[in-house]
């Protein structure tokens, strides 16, 4: 017959106080986030309102600053690049009216005039402070903003709302790595394009597709929906396939205010 | 009383790096607070702010959000285990 040690000690050891609160952590942490993910999210965006401004303006601060130690020279190139570039706009201005003007007539014989609701917003979180390339709008559910509608700058659609909250709202970007979006290259071709961050996005086609710099991209879901237009086509002699690049023509982290399109 | 007083300037620092600073500052942030400070427990809230604050996910089927929150975590663990090899001894 066998016989327990009288001093024999317990052979379960006591787990560390730190480990057994992180375990508890973890597990709320991925009970949270197959039951309610964004439950907290309404309120860490309400602590945060007054912060997200308070970085805007310390933003616009060491931005402003860094402009006064710029160089004449470098002032005065700037400028005639800029006076350039107005020009140009103002003359590629002129001729979008006339296609607006034909669009909303085109649209009213074809009757598809939706109740389109514009919205406009401004950013107060870009992607260097958020980990996972989204934007934070100071515009949300008190505003009539909902989940899907479409974000665009200056006529160029950039993302898509996320999630609402009372008076923010959440925007996923396009051109968030690894995310795809249905496009159609230069008004004709159906393709999926995927995007690599910053504004960037890649799509691969077969070679006998015909590309060039320059290209229009457009959103597939919405008809009004430009994104941007081929940048460069990489072809290699032996892969069937080439990669097209394309990117938005604004730097995305500068984007200050944008238009919510809300669909009823 | 000194220390205490430093952690509470701290936790006020990172929590107004979570809406100010780039995410890669407030991230490096944390990491060196859990280094420096013994169990520095509001590292996980932090953590969990900003993935409230910013997080959504691409996958279709297996959606997870709160991926900062479970990086922070896994260095909180292994910092513990690593603090009994290495001391850190910044307001000692």
């Amino acid at each position: 017959m066998n016989y327990l040690f009288k001093n024999k000690k317990s052979t379960i050891k006591k787990l560390p106080k730190p480990f057994l609160l992180v375990s508890i952590f973890i597990v709320i942490i991925i009970l949270l986030n197959f039951l309610a993910p964004h439950a907290l999210s309404e309120t860490v965006h309400w602590v945060g309102y007054p912060f997200w401004f308070l970085g805007g303006s310390v933003r616009d601060i060491v931005y402003n600053t860094s402009n006064f130690f710029k160089t004449k020279n470098s002032l005065i190139s700037e400028n005639k690049f800029l006076r350039e570039k107005n020009t140009e706009l103002k003359t590629n201005l002129l001729n979008q009216e006339i296609i607006i003007k034909e669009n909303k007539k085109l649209n009213e014989i074809l009757n598809r005039n939706k109740n389109k609701n514009i919205i406009l917003g401004y950013v107060i979180s870009w992607p260097p402070s958020s980990p996972y390339d989204t934007l934070v709008i100071d515009v949300g559910a008190d505003h009539g903003v909902e989940k899907k509608d479409k974000v665009f700058f200056n006529g160029l659609v950039v993302g898509e709302i996320y999630d609402v909250f009372n008076r923010t709202s959440l925007v996923y970007l396009f051109s968030t790595s690894g995310s795809k979006v249905n496009v159609i290259l230069n008004e004709k071709t159906p393709v999926i394009a995927e995007g690599i961050g910053g504004g960037n996005f890649i799509i691969k086609l077969p070679k006998d597709i015909d590309v060039n710099s320059g290209d229009k991209i457009l959103l597939a879901d919405t008809a009004t929906g430009l994104m941007g237009s081929v940048e460069y086509v990489e072809t290699k002699p032996s892969d069937a396939f080439q990669n097209v690049f394309f990117r938005s023509p604004f730097n995305i982290f500068e984007i200050k205010e944008v238009q919510v399109l809300n669909e009823k | 009383m000194k220390n205490n007083m430093i952690r509470l300037l701290v936790d006020i620092i990172l929590f107004l790096s979570i809406f100010i600073f780039p995410w890669w500052i407030s991230l490096f942030l944390i990491l060196f607070s859990i280094l420096i400070f013994d169990n520095f427990y509001e590292s996980l809230i932090f953590a969990f702010f900003i993935d409230s604050a910013y997080s959504f996910s691409l996958f279709s089927n297996i959606n997870f959000f709160f991926g900062m929150s479970i990086f922070v975590s896994i260095f909180f663990v292994f910092s513990y285990y690593m603090k009994r090899i290495v001391e850190f001894n910044f307001f000692k």
